[in-house]
């Protein structure tokens, strides 16, 4: 499988702050990443490389190409829509189709409004007017009628209420997820994208913490509610993570098989929001050896 | 995509984001004019009746080729829409690149296949010759509709009626010699608008204090270096318009500019507007 993203030994420094230290990562075409970090963890950073919106260093490729040498020609196949509404306050929603039409050659007008007919965004009204809500939906309108081959989304569905954010990864699996199509993801809603995902890459404080396949994950760590008169077995086995139960204490385990975990209490496949609150709240040398 | 359709697009969403500057200003000061000629007209019939109120004179008492009160009348709209369109696009060029940083929509127009040079490029084209042109434009529009309003009004006073076509001729001949003025002004004023562009660019705060302020400095460090400050001196000239730097005769019309400095105005623009270039490609969002 050929790969939508490469990113090589990415460093990026702010001053004194190094915002991204040595990063390496892979996003296989097709699949859905989910960069999953705390605030400050590196991952809007991260994808402005991605996209060619700043300088750095080390090697990144997008759909084979360098997003430093020729970003715009890059962005005919690449979607972008950030953490907050960036679409200028000025703009009318039909100007918006309009001009995007006009300068992108595989937008879709007809679909664009399509997709819109479903919203209630008026189309002669300007952004200004429009809710944080509605200003995503039409700046996913816009990507969608892009055709493009890779999205990337940082926190997209920040301060969205649940409906629209629903509403959105809805239409990302309807609408776009597709086996030759990448999507990248960076949110803090990590439970809201668990359906979609098929690979995670943890980041923290610059460095990668966990870079897997969704499968992996499944098979390397468990999830137990262990009953409280197993509680000390179980905390014999290590557990990355421990929090306590009325009766009892959920722990999480990685890569002790099902078999040795099957006395101490109910098994089940571990969420990714405990899994990554587990990771990030353990020191991060203790982390980096994992 | 076709590089002149996506210059038109990207022109389109400068008027969609300055509608008041782009046409709103100019369309307004045409209104005002032509309201103005219809309420003079209609207060001097009024006023003097048509019967007690006769002019006696000959037409060609004001159609002087050259001269006279047609090449006026015209370069007076000619000259004011001038001016307030340097103005204008002086406001433009010292937002052009500063707002999109600071309201981060710069992210959203950089997630689109549209190079830095083509965004740069289509701002620099309207304030240096856009927008100039629109404001002239609407000048002569504004001429040609006063002359019009106020001749209707004069068939009621004067026995000629044809009195007004040499007065016509004269101003439309005044706006083609203004065409070379705008002409020479693209290039006459293009160091210090593409430095006003490239400073949009690049300000983290308050471009209008960069804009003036670097200048000012220059002129301080030569002024306590050297006798003479040559570099501040040939900047405030091409901030002066090309009308009132010495080159142009209000009489004829007549304008010029040296050879030299033209091509100096022009390499000096064209580093400017590369620098624009870089600022946009690397300085992002405040």
């Amino acid at each position: 499988m050929s790969n939508a993203i490469s990113v090589q030994s990415l460093s990026k420094r702010f001053g004194d702050h190094q915002a991204l230290n040595q990063v390496s990562f892979e996003v296989p075409t097709g699949a859905v990443v989910g960069l999953i970090g705390p605030n400050g963890a590196g991952k809007t950073t991260a994808l402005k490389a991605i996209l060619g919106l700043s300088a750095f260093e080390g090697a990144v490729e997008v759909l084979g190409q360098s997003p430093r040498s020729a970003p715009h020609q890059m962005m005919t196949s690449v979607g972008y829509i950030s953490d907050v509404g960036i679409l200028p306050r000025w703009l009318k929603v039909n100007d918006a189709l309009k001009f995007t039409q006009a300068i992108h050659p595989q937008f879709d007008l007809e679909k664009a409004r399509a997709i819109l007919a479903k919203t209630d965004i008026p189309l002669k009204q300007r952004v200004k007017a429009l809710s944080k809500g509605m200003v995503t939906q039409l700046h996913l309108a816009l990507v969608l009628a892009m055709d493009v081959q890779l999205l990337i989304l940082d926190e997209p569905t920040l301060g969205l209420d649940i409906v629209y954010r629903s509403q959105f990864y809805q239409q990302i699996l309807n609408e776009f997820l597709s086996e030759d199509r990448t999507l990248l993801i960076s949110t803090h809603q990590v439970e809201e994208i668990e359906s979609l995902l098929t690979h995670l890459i943890f980041i923290d404080q610059g460095k990668i913490r966990l870079d897997t396949a969704l499968e992996d994950v499944y098979q390397r760590y468990r999830a137990v509610d262990v009953v409280k008169s197993q509680v000390d077995a179980a905390r014999a086995l290590k557990p990355l993570s421990e929090q306590p139960q009325i009766e009892g204490a959920c722990m999480i385990f990685d890569g002790v098989s099902a078999e040795s975990l099957a006395d101490l209490g109910a098994i089940r496949r571990v969420g990714i929001a405990e899994l990554f609150v587990a990771m990030m709240t353990r020191e991060p040398e203790s982390i980096a050896s994992i | 995509m076709n590089p002149i359709k996506t210059l038109m697009a990207l022109f389109q969403r400068e008027s969609w984001e300055h509608p008041n500057l782009i046409w709103r200003i100019p369309v307004g000061l045409l209104i005002l004019n032509v309201a103005l000629a219809i309420g003079s007209v209609a207060f001097g019939l009024q006023y003097f009746g048509t019967e007690n109120f006769r002019f006696e004179f000959n037409s060609q008492d004001l159609s002087f080729d050259q001269g006279g009160p047609g090449q006026a009348a015209a370069t007076f709209f000619l000259m004011s829409f001038f001016l307030l369109g340097q103005m204008v696009a002086f406001g433009y060029l010292l937002s052009a690149l500063y707002e999109e940083r600071k309201d981060r929509s710069i992210l959203f127009w950089k997630s689109l296949p549209v190079s830095d040079f083509q965004v740069v490029l289509s701002k620099a084209l309207m304030g240096l010759m856009v927008i100039p042109g629109l404001y002239f434009l609407l000048a002569m529009l504004t001429f040609l509709l006063v002359t019009l309003v106020l001749s209707l009004g004069m068939t009621f006073v004067l026995p000629d009626t044809g009195l007004f076509e040499g007065f016509l001729l004269a101003g439309v001949k005044a706006g083609f010699a203004w065409l070379k003025v705008l002409g020479l002004q693209v290039i006459w004023g293009a160091p210090v608008f593409l430095w006003v562009l490239m400073v949009s660019g690049l300000a983290r705060g308050q471009p209008l204090i960069w804009a003036m302020g670097i200048p000012l400095l220059v002129l301080v460090v030569e002024k306590s270096l050297l006798s003479e400050a040559r570099i501040f001196d040939w900047f405030y000239a091409h901030a002066t318009p090309l009308p009132f730097a010495g080159s142009w005769d209000p009489a004829t019309g007549a304008a010029s500019m040296g050879l030299t400095d033209g091509f100096l105005a022009m390499g000096i623009g064209l580093i400017l507007f590369s620098l624009a270039v870089f600022g946009r490609r690397h300085f992002h969002e405040i």
